[in-house]
């Protein structure tokens, strides 16, 4: 007979690097992201007799993190102001070329902009669950889709037609 | 079309991300988990006790004997204590349960605060830590008359 515990490892183990995946997109730092998943991970361990009773306790842990990330996205705007000042920028990690440029063109957008464009392209949201998910009115959920699609287009140099701005 | 392109490269970034991700035991959050509800509940029992009772930490008004540390008959109650009264730290009488005299302004947060006297019993210090806002360490003399206010807390040690 499967126990809470059990439960808790096999879902620990589905969605842990699913979520780091989508919060590395966001935050751009694969240690970052890790960090405010297992924080997410930690706060579900706490409360997963009730966790595990939602009916996507994959989106609660991910509203959790995203909301930690934005923590971290301002605690490390003050930290690169210092940092600017003392000492040189630390040695980026290696990875391939096309997604460094897509983590810098996701850096250049406001935190809101990336959460909307992470659960509505990696999480495949429709716009009113991304609405829902954030708890933002569906409006304010699709100027920010809209204008972050934009940016993400236009600093990786594809190509955003009129029609395909009025599409989204 | 945009649609697509934009989100396979999203798509790649975040599949990098997630193959690069160590997943921890899930031994080590449950432990975690634990550990920081236990530390949690410590920190609530010790606000509380802080809340309702203050910290008696003053044996009288006067200061001590170089020599003779802080001994009193048993059954002795204190003449004065600390305690946070109307948002500031004061001294209070005990027989009375007036204050003496404060010894703090009223804070900027709605911080808790938690006191201790210094050896000499010169010296209150005390932390103001709120939730979110302001929070620091101060230091105001015990006899009060000195100026209010705070001092720069003290460089943690390493």
């Amino acid at each position: 007979m499967a126990t809470v515990s059990d439960d808790f490892d096999a879902f620990d183990a589905a969605s842990y690097g699913r979520l780091v995946g989508q919060l590395f997109v966001v935050l751009g730092d694969l240690n970052e992201a890790e960090d405010v998943v297992q924080e997410a991970f930690t706060r579900a361990a706490a409360r997963w007799s009730r966790v595990r009773g939602y009916e996507a306790p994959e989106a609660w842990m991910r509203r959790v993190a995203l909301h930690q990330a934005f923590t971290v996205l301002r605690r490390a705007k003050r930290q690169l102001r210092l940092l600017g000042r003392l000492a040189p920028p630390p040695e980026a990690a290696e990875l391939p070329s096309e997604v460094v440029d897509v983590l810098a063109a996701m850096r250049r957008l406001p935190a809101t902009q990336r959460e909307v464009l992470v659960l509505h392209y990696l999480v495949e949201f429709s716009l009113d669950e991304v609405a829902r998910h954030l708890r933002i009115p569906g409006g304010t959920a699709k100027s920010r889709l809209a204008r972050g699609r934009r940016a993400l287009a236009s600093a990786l140099g594809l190509d955003d037609s009129r029609e395909d701005v009025r599409r989204a | 079309m945009l649609d697509d392109r934009l989100r396979q490269q999203l798509a790649r970034a975040a599949d990098h991300g997630a193959e690069a991700a160590r997943p921890p035991e899930p031994a080590a959050i449950r432990r975690r988990s634990r550990t920081r509800r236990w530390r949690r509940a410590a920190v609530a029992v010790t606000a509380a006790g802080a809340l309702t009772g203050g910290l008696v930490v003053a044996g009288t008004d006067r200061p001590p004997e170089p020599a003779a540390p802080a001994a009193r008959p048993i059954g002795t109650a204190p003449a004065s204590f600390l305690a946070q009264v109307n948002g500031r730290v004061a001294v209070v009488a005990t027989a009375s349960g007036k204050v003496i005299r404060y010894l703090s302004k009223a804070p900027k947060g709605d911080g808790q605060f938690f006191f201790a006297l210094s050896e000499d019993r010169d010296t209150v210090w005390f932390s103001d830590v709120a939730v979110c806002g302001h929070s620091g360490i101060y230091r105001v003399p015990y006899q009060g008359g000195g100026p209010f206010g705070s001092t720069p807390p003290p460089t943690p040690k390493p």
